[in-house]
């Protein structure tokens, strides 16, 4: 859509005109990084009131750390209870892929809670889509919120498992450039895939809710978030391979803990690792934006922006 | 028009069954008001079957939600399943996991489809028709424990074979009716204790929808939903004492793998006898909870608040 | 059948009701005192924040007040609650309420049994209210697809499903088009008109509609009733004189000979942009009468006729309830006070 293809007027430099008086068609010039910007940022701050708006921030801010623990120490826990305590390995794997896994609750389920929070709760997602904000940008936007949420809960939970759980990370010897790198291509990965997942949810009637947190259980699964992909059965380990969350956590590992998952991730360089995310990365990123598209396109086609379900 | 027409509840003349504006004639609200015993038991039972109705009928109607309700647990007690296998545990850890995976939809039905949903219903603006009905609120959180246990049910059945197929669990049941007996209390206790969080959910609004997200995983491991809670040591009492998830699952988990009663934490009657004055209980606390829930929330204009 | 032994459909005393809400509390209702008389169609009639929402939740027995008393056919909201909840059903404007999964068949039943219906019974009834409030053809539709105007009889079934004797109706037509609305307001008359005694408290910021159907209203304003009366009692608080306009061919002696006549307190021709022209293009004479009461109409026809004068019309120009309003408050129905709010703390 172009709007330099019908004749309009010169908008006038000074007088009532230049000052918001008779109608400038210069207004509705796309103005693609100046609305992605403004999107963005008032998605995040939109976010984060939605985030941390129901209880005072002393209790926000203990139950942000408390919720990041839990999951983790119910792991540590059965390491504990099933014997195999000595093993630090066990521990030290658990706790980074926990610490990991908060941003999968943040940007990945949070992102397509975003999108049907707006249209059952608030019911502000058609305002949104007919405004002059960028609908991408003011999603990432609010997903934001979530991870920055998510990155204190990661910080706790490694804090904590190098502090009290003898997780022999040293901030010293991080690989800083490998960690980067893969904390960017992962998240890239995981916000593309929620992005698409978002789309396919707004198609949706009753168990749309339920999408995130199945494709979530998924990946917990098959990502070695909280065992090696060797421990999957030989049939879904293709699969294990095809994800991108499985070579940010193998990324991470390595960075954070200067050695990788012993098993069928041993022969492979950390290169071949970023190589394998990016790869992956990028296949999300083009499926998740062109399922986008279609999925908005077609949600307007059908009159699914403004109809909410009771659901 | 002031004062009191003259005639009583019907007027002269008028025939009663062609006014569709008139059902059931009564002579003055005074007495239309005073319902006996059995008129109020009548109608708080047809209440519980008129909220257990949208949940079946929804359940039906849209049966999407098996792949989720079947494949969303069983990936979950997967991961589990498959932790244990990782680390090298004892084999009856495996079978310990796919029950407790199994006992995890009655209790997110408890948690989610009973307790948080006046939250939502709140929200949706229902729950004020369910104020000004004539019926206690229990009945609608019954009518909902019934309505979302046809659905935890075929959740938990379809877990319990669909993984104990894929894990090769073997299952050595002696007693059937113990096990049949011990499952129906620990609902009741469920039930019950769903019943009073409700009154939570009612009283907090989102700050318990927080605080339930918060507890869930330690939940899961008091409540022995993936290892036995004897490893809890003496605490393990304590958790049994409170938490009728933790003790049924232990005695469900002594009936169907005989021979482990080493792991359990009590016997098995003992645990029985242990639920049975759970329900009793909850349901009693859930009573008072409610009614005084009902007035705070009465008093501080909580039951139409939206977003709160 | 015994006679109906209660006096007031509704009684209030000094009613009160403080929402502690920060950064300062919201005063929703400050001292009311109403007494509905059983059978009355009763308006309350106010701007948004005025209290009127307030009101119908602490009658209805959603909400304690916080001083002073309320009784609904002489039960207490605060200690009689169930006895209340057997014999009233509210209704709201733009409500939303329900199972977006049922049909409009299955919504009703649904709640036929919250009021204790049997279950064939309940089936029997809403068959029949469907077809009174004319979704008879949406019967087996989701409710999740009705059109606003559906919703709200669906709404309106639900409130008569249990023969209530006072129906507590919260702006029930907001947001209905006029045929709805009309629909809806015949609903309210005839369901009164069945059976004696029945009472209706209607919220409504419509003063057409207070207008046409109340038998009283009360003005509320910032949670005080401003006044109460018939509406042509409210309207002769703003102006005891009767207003007309004639139309005449022509005027012997001019305005000054009407203005003579007992009863005519003045008598002025219209200006000449107000000068009508009947349709066969002949001038006519526009005459403003202000006079004593309606009676004194009659002398100055009789005058009129007998000098010969055709009248070729006649308009009773009367004050609207938003005169009374404006004339009560010093602003329109349509303007809140500044930092009012119905008393529901909303986010």
């Amino acid at each position: 859509m172009s709007a330099a293809a019908a004749p309009r007027p010169a908008a006038p430099a000074t007088g009532p005109a230049a000052s918001g008086g008779p109608f400038d068609p210069g207004r509705a010039d796309p103005r693609p990084l100046s609305d992605a910007v403004r999107s963005l940022r008032a998605g995040i701050r939109l976010g984060w009131a939605i985030e941390s708006n129901w209880s005072d921030p002393v209790l926000f801010a203990i139950y942000s750390v408390v919720k990041s623990v839990g999951a983790v120490l119910l792991l540590v826990a059965l390491v504990w209870i099933v014997g195999a305590g000595g093993r630090s390995d066990a521990v030290a794997y658990l706790v980074v892929g926990s610490a990991a896994w908060t941003f999968v609750g943040g940007g990945l389920i949070g992102l397509v809670q975003t999108i049907l929070d707006d249209r059952e709760q608030y019911r502000v997602l058609k305002y949104v889509v007919v405004s002059s904000a960028s609908f991408l940008a003011y999603l990432l936007g609010r997903s934001g919120a979530q991870l920055l949420i998510a990155t204190i809960g990661c910080l706790v939970i490694l804090t904590i498992g190098i502090v009290l759980l003898g997780v022999p990370i040293d901030p010293v010897a991080i690989d800083w450039p490998l960690f980067a790198a893969s904390m960017a291509l992962g998240l890239v990965g995981l916000m593309a895939l929620g992005i698409g997942l978002a789309g396919f949810c707004l198609q949706l009637r009753q168990e749309a809710w339920s999408y995130p947190e199945a494709v979530a259980g998924g990946l917990y699964l098959l990502s070695g978030a909280i065992f090696p992909v060797d421990v999957l059965p030989e049939a879904f380990r293709p699969a294990a391979f095809a994800l991108a969350p499985t070579w940010w956590l193998e990324g991470l590992r390595r960075a954070l803990l200067g050695r990788p998952t012993p098993g069928v991730m041993a022969g492979l360089s950390d290169t071949a690792v970023l190589a394998a995310l990016a790869v992956t990365a990028a296949a999300l990123v083009v499926l998740g934006l062109a399922i986008f598209r279609v999925m908005l396109r077609r949600a307007r086609d059908r009159g699914l922006i403004d109809q909410t379900t009771g659901s | 028009m002031s004062g009191i027409a003259a005639a009583p509840g019907i007027p002269p003349g008028a025939d009663r069954d062609h006014s569709p504006y008139l059902w059931r004639a009564s002579a003055d609200p005074v007495s239309a008001a005073g319902w006996s015993r059995r008129r109020l038991l009548g109608t708080n039972l047809r209440s519980v079957l008129g909220r257990a109705f949208p949940r079946i009928v929804g359940a039906l109607r849209e049966p999407s939600w098996v792949a989720f309700e079947v494949g969303m647990p069983l990936l979950t007690t997967s991961a589990f399943v498959l932790v244990y296998r990782a680390l090298g545990a004892p084999e009856a850890f495996v079978g310990f996991a796919v029950v407790g995976g199994a006992m995890i939809a009655f209790w997110m039905n408890v948690i989610w489809m009973m307790a948080a949903q006046l939250y939502w219903e709140r929200s949706q603006g229902n729950l004020e028709l369910y104020f000004t009905a004539p019926i206690h609120l229990m009945s609608i959180l019954l009518g909902m424990a019934i309505g979302g246990l046809f659905m935890s049910s075929i959740r938990a059945a379809v877990v319990v074979a669909a993984a104990s197929l894929l894990f090769g669990v073997q299952y050595a049941i002696e007693d059937w009716a113990a096990l049949a007996v011990v499952f129906l209390l620990t609902l009741a206790a469920l039930y019950g204790l769903g019943m009073l969080l409700a009154s939570l959910f009612l009283l907090w609004g989102r700050e318990a929808w927080h605080m339930v997200q918060l507890l869930q995983e330690p939940v899961y491991f008091l409540g022995g939903l993936y290892a036995p809670i004897r490893v809890l040591g003496s605490f393990a009492y304590l958790v049994a004492g409170v938490l009728p998830l933790a003790v049924g699952l232990d005695a469900i988990r002594q009936l169907a793998f005989a021979g482990t009663e080493q792991l359990g934490l009590l016997p098995v009657r003992v645990e029985g006898a242990i639920l049975a004055i759970m329900a009793v209980l909850f349901l009693v606390l859930a009573h008072r909870a409610l009614a005084f829930v009902e007035r705070l929330a009465r008093r501080e204009g909580r039951l139409t608040i939206r977003w709160q | 059948m015994a006679t109906p032994t209660f006096a007031s459909a509704i009684q209030t005393q000094a009613l009160r009701r403080v929402y502690a809400i920060k950064p300062r509390p919201v005063v929703a209702l400050d001292g009311v005192d109403l007494d509905v008389a059983a059978g009355e169609l009763f308006g309350l009639l106010g701007p948004n924040g005025a209290g009127k929402t307030t009101l119908i939740k602490i009658l209805t027995t959603l909400l304690l007040p916080t001083e002073g008393t309320a009784r609904v056919a002489g039960f207490d909201v605060v200690t009689q609650t169930g006895h209340i909840r057997r014999i009233m059903n509210m209704v709201a404007g733009g409500e939303q309420s329900g199972y977006g999964i049922l049909t409009v068949r299955e919504q009703l039943w649904m709640f036929s049994q919250f009021y204790g219906l049997g279950t064939r019974e309940g089936w029997r009834r809403v068959d029949e209210l469907i077809e009174l409030v004319g979704i008879a053809e949406q019967r087996d539709r989701r409710i999740s697809s009705l059109s606003t105007g559906q919703r709200q009889k669906l709404n309106l079934a639900r409130g008569f499903l249990n023969d209530p004797w006072i129906l507590f109706l919260d702006e029930p037509t907001l947001g209905l088009d006029v045929g709805a609305a009309r629909e809806v307001r015949q609903h309210m008359r005839e369901w009164r008109s069945t059976v004696p005694g029945r009472t209706i408290l209607l919220t409504t910021h419509y003063m057409a509609e207070a207008d046409e159907l109340c038998d009283r209203i009360a003005i509320v304003d910032r949670g005080r009733i401003l006044a109460i009366g018939t509406p042509a009692e409210l309207k002769r608080r703003v102006q005891q004189e009767s207003l007309f306009r004639l139309e005449v061919d022509r005027l012997p002696g001019g305005p000054g000979a009407l203005a003579a006549l007992p009863g005519v307190l003045s008598a002025v021709t219209a200006g000449d942009a107000d000068t009508a022209a009947d349709s066969g293009g002949a001038a006519s004479i526009a005459v403003q009468l202000v006079l004593q009461d309606d009676a004194a109409l009659a002398a100055v026809v009789s005058n009129l006729t007998a000098a010969g004068v055709h009248l070729r019309g006649i308009a009773k120009s009367e004050p609207t309830l938003e005169d009374v309003f404006v004339e009560l408050v010093g602003r329109g129905l349509s303007e809140e006070a500044p930092g009012a709010g119905d008393g529901e703390a909303n986010e």
